[in-house]
């Protein structure tokens, strides 16, 4: 089912919650919106399934406008938070509330139940009560409680925030393997970008009640449409600076307490002498500590370690760029091991991967 | 689940404080009724049964004992009939004037149902304000004998009486449930009524049960209201006149007895129904938002059914409030003429305003004794495992199962020519301490329920950051289970006010004479006697009234806390 919205809005009070949020969510998209808490996700979530009435602006399942039909009718499945499992239920009681609503024969609710149980392997739980079963075996019930009523739209509002982190691993896999294997249309609200950029077909960036950016991962994680983007999802350095003027190249020049910057971007919406910031990854950064290769790069900035934390799979230095200015830089065990005990190091990146916003 | 989390041990102030309340039990409620019990069963020839032979071979207490058992199953259920919609739609629904309303709809608990029944006999009389109201718009064209057997009456005031109990459990119930889990039954397409049927009742269940056995137990052993509107073949009434003939009766003790088991029974078995834990929530359940928005048409027939309830519960206290200034009032809808003179003939008279004060002090002093009796009781039985928890649980709800004026006979014959409590001497430790024992289980409830609810996890997270044991209490689980609480504490306050069964036994020197007792006095005399208990029954509310609104100055926006519960 696609769901569209139409300049949703609503307010709690004097709170804006959701800002004229448009947009469109394609027939089986796994479709995310992330942010940080209080930016309106869950609002936005609650507006989709029902619960909430918004102050202004449409909702589409298909082409039909859903405004008036009540959460009972929209036929959308939601997981909780909390998951929401009622605990004077059986596991069984609970997975089969939705058919017996729907008036299902008994016999084939019992197969349903059986079949959305063991889709989620937890066949063999049905006479458990809730508070008997783990974290993650509550959630993969509240899963099976929504997806035994095949409902349009999934609607997941943080389900894996109360999991430990490795199960949060494995239950994303699950959730995908779910969603592939349904094929229905997933709405999932998350605060974890790791969550999202791995697991979505598109991610809706919220912020202060406003869709900030929407795009699939990759769009989201290397051209960020804004500053709060770019700072939200992973890490990036920032370095202050001016900007002085534009090459032949189509290349800009910013102006930095250490040096000049390049930066691949074209920046007709900079004026000469305005402050700016480069943005930069901590993974497209590189430690040298020779001098001789350094003229073939784009970008050398001169600094001093002045920390180092081994991660295991990489190393993250420290660098002291000039006075106020640190940045993050990644490096392989190997590189790392080799310039761990260096003093004054270059950090190199390419003008290219240098992101500019307005100060 | 809660049991995994119970902690084995006690710690050593734990078991001093046991220790105390086991005394404190003992002294109080055991040896007293122990009396009462051992009188019921011995004779010169040492133990026998033959008093409860007695019971059963006497047809008017065999007929007491049903008519009891009918009267408070009837108003047991026309209470739930009236709080379930009641509480329902004052908290899962929005509408102009309902925080007004959720006030009002209290106001009748705190009412004194024995000065009401004062009143209610003026209106529901033969030739009262109501039939004579009908009789000239021409509904009926003879008086109706509402109160020809009392049963009617006396349930009716019950009912209107304890609703506001019942109406409070229902709704703490209501405030406990997470609303995700109702929405989750929505999400999958449930409507409301089938939403109810299945999850938000369901999930009520504790508080539905806790609220109908209050009612339940407290409709059968009433004494005050029976007693005005003489309907003499209940239990409670039989046990106060074999009390009142002066004589030691061993039939009246076996009849006691028979009510303490068969109340102590319905305990058992209803503990046993809901201490499986499932009902505890996985999360801490908060009334989201104000409610869901009715239109102008539900709301006007919201106002009406609510305002109707009201009017019925208050009229009893109205024509109370009438009486008191009525100069003259016989055969007409409302009295012929005003006067202010009973009122003016209660301040010169010097027992009414010594009663007033006294009845504040008493009810003060138990009530702060029973929220300490009450959490510590409480927290122990909801988060420790010991020897003897069922005893202290027990313990704890056996004066819903003991009639006040069995417990003030025992007190009357236990303490008579002691040396420090004789109530012939000064009764105010004993009134108190009555006072408090009888109240001591709505408190307890009131604190179990919230404990039940609130996750041990949020104590043991106190724990983990360094947090003492009365740290703990003070800052995380009292202020998790304070709307209980508070709400607990008024009703104790208020219940002091209007005991009766023990003032009319215990209060026996006129200098020490709470309100009821003086009015109960005061009904009795002739002449100007009825009109006189009127207005200090009228004053005795008036004054309930202020402290209920000062209480809810102090504590400000708390206040929306103990009416929403």
């Amino acid at each position: 089912m696609q769901v569209r919205l139409e300049d949703l809005s609503k307010k709690f009070g004097d709170i804006v919650a959701v800002e004229g949020a448009s947009f469109e969510i394609g027939d089986g998209e796994l479709f995310f919106l992330l942010g940080p808490s209080g930016c309106g996700k869950t609002t936005l979530l609650r507006l989709v399934a029902g619960f909430i009435r918004q102050d202004r602006g449409n909702i589409y399942f298909g082409d039909t406008l859903m405004n008036d039909v009540p959460p009972n009718r929209r036929n959308t499945g939601m997981v909780f938070q909390n998951y929401a499992l009622w605990p004077h239920m059986t596991v069984r009681k609970n997975v089969e509330y939705g058919l017996r609503v729907r008036r299902i024969p008994s016999a084939e609710r019992k197969k349903k139940v059986n079949d959305a149980l063991s889709l989620v392997q937890m066949g063999g739980y049905g006479d458990r009560f809730p508070g008997e079963l783990s974290g993650g075996e509550q959630q993969r019930v509240a899963l099976a409680r929504v997806l035994v009523v095949q409902p349009d739209i999934l609607l997941l509002d943080e389900p894996l925030s109360n999991l430990d982190a490795k199960l949060r691993i494995e239950m994303r896999d699950e959730i995908k393997r779910i969603h592939e294997e349904i094929g229905i249309t997933f709405l999932y609200v998350t605060h974890d970008q790791k969550e999202a950029l791995s697991m979505a077909d598109r991610i809706a960036l919220m912020h202060e009640g406003r869709i900030e950016q929407i795009g699939t991962p990759r769009e989201i994680y290397s051209a960020p449409k804004s500053r709060f983007a770019a700072m939200f999802i992973g890490r990036m350095n920032p370095i202050p600076g001016t900007f002085r003027r534009t090459t032949a190249e189509g290349e800009s020049i910013i102006e930095t307490a250490l040096g000049e910057v390049r930066v691949r971007q074209a920046a007709q919406s900079f004026s000469i002498g305005q402050k700016v910031e480069c943005l930069v990854r901590p993974e497209a950064m590189r430690i040298v500590t020779d001098t001789w290769g350094l003229a073939s790069e784009e970008n050398a900035l001169k600094g001093t370690l002045a920390g180092y934390a081994y991660l295991g799979e990489m190393g993250e230095f420290l660098v002291q760029l000039a006075e106020g200015a640190r940045v993050r830089v990644y490096a392989t065990p190997s590189e790392a091991q080799r310039i761990e005990h260096k003093k004054d190091v270059y950090v190199v990146f390419r003008a290219e991967d240098v992101l500019l916003c307005p100060a | 689940m809660a049991a995994r989390y119970k902690d084995q041990r006690l710690s050593q102030s734990a078991s001093l404080g046991l220790f105390a309340l086991a005394m404190f039990f003992f002294a109080f409620m055991v040896y007293p009724v122990l009396k009462v019990v051992v009188g019921a069963v011995s004779s010169e020839k040492g133990l026998t049964l033959s008093f409860f032979q007695s019971v059963f071979r006497n047809p008017l207490l065999r007929e007491s004992i049903v008519n009891s058992f009918e009267l408070s199953l009837t108003t047991t259920l026309v209470t739930l009939a009236l709080s379930l919609p009641l509480s329902y739609a004052l908290t899962r629904l929005n509408f102009a004037g309902k925080r007004w309303l959720s006030a009002l709809v209290l106001v009748p608990m705190v009412m004194p149902p024995f000065v009401g029944a004062i009143g209610m006999k003026q209106v529901l009389a033969r030739f009262g304000s109501v039939n004579l109201l009908l009789m000239e718009l021409g509904v009926i064209d003879r008086p109706i004998g509402w109160l020809a057997s009392g049963f009617g009456g006396v349930v009716v005031l019950q009912a209107l009486h304890l609703y506001p109990i019942m109406y409070l459990n229902l709704c703490s119930a209501l405030a406990n449930i997470d609303p995700s889990l109702e929405d989750a039954a929505r999400n999958l397409g449930a409507g409301g009524a089938r939403r109810f049927r299945t999850v938000t009742l369901p999930l009520m269940m504790p508080g539905v049960f806790a609220g109908c056995s209050i009612v339940f137990i407290w409709a059968f052993t009433d004494l005050g209201t029976p007693l005005i509107f003489g309907y003499q073949n209940l239990v409670p009434i039989q046990i106060f006149n074999k009390i009142s003939e002066g004589r030691v009766d061993p039939t009246g003790y076996a009849l006691v007895v028979l009510v303490l088991v068969l109340t102590l029974l319905t305990f058992v078995l209803s503990k046993r129904l809901f201490s499986t834990g499932r009902y505890e929530m996985l999360t801490k359940g908060t009334v989201s938002g104000e409610g869901r928005r009715v239109g102008a048409l539900r709301t006007a027939v919201l106002h009406l059914c609510i305002g109707f309830l009201l009017l019925a519960a208050l009229l009893p206290h109205v024509s109370v409030v009438l009486r008191s200034v009525a100069g003259r009032w016989f055969m007409t809808v409302l009295p012929d003429e005003f006067t202010g003179e009973y009122f003016s003939r209660l301040m010169q008279h010097g027992l009414t305003a010594s009663s007033i004060r006294n009845s504040v002090f008493y009810s003060s002093a138990s009530a702060v004794i029973d929220v300490a009796l009450g959490v510590g009781i409480a927290y122990m039985l909801a988060r420790k495992k010991f020897a003897g928890r069922n005893l202290l649980d027990a313990m704890a709800m056996l004066p819903l199962a003991l009639p006040g004026l069995v417990l003030a006979f025992g007190y009357v014959i236990a303490f008579s020519r002691s040396r420090l409590l004789d109530p012939f001497v000064n009764p105010v430790p004993l009134l108190i301490i009555a006072y408090s024992i009888r109240r001591l289980p709505f408190i307890v409830r009131a604190a179990y329920a919230g404990l039940q609810q609130v996750s041990p996890t949020f104590e043991e997270a106190s724990y983990n950051l360094g947090a003492g044991w009365t740290y703990t209490l003070r800052r995380v689980t009292l202020p998790l289970i304070s709307s209980n609480l508070i709400a607990g504490a008024v009703m104790c306050f208020a219940f002091a006010m209007l005991e009766v069964s023990a003032s009319l036994v215990l209060a026996l020197r006129q200098q020490f004479f709470p309100v009821t007792k003086t009015i109960y006095f005061l009904f009795n005399r002739i002449g100007d006697g009825p009109s006189m208990a009127s207005a200090l029954g009228v004053l005795g509310m008036a004054l309930l009234v202020v402290c209920i609104l000062v209480s809810a100055g102090l504590m400000g926006k708390k206040m929306g806390a103990l009416f929403r519960m």
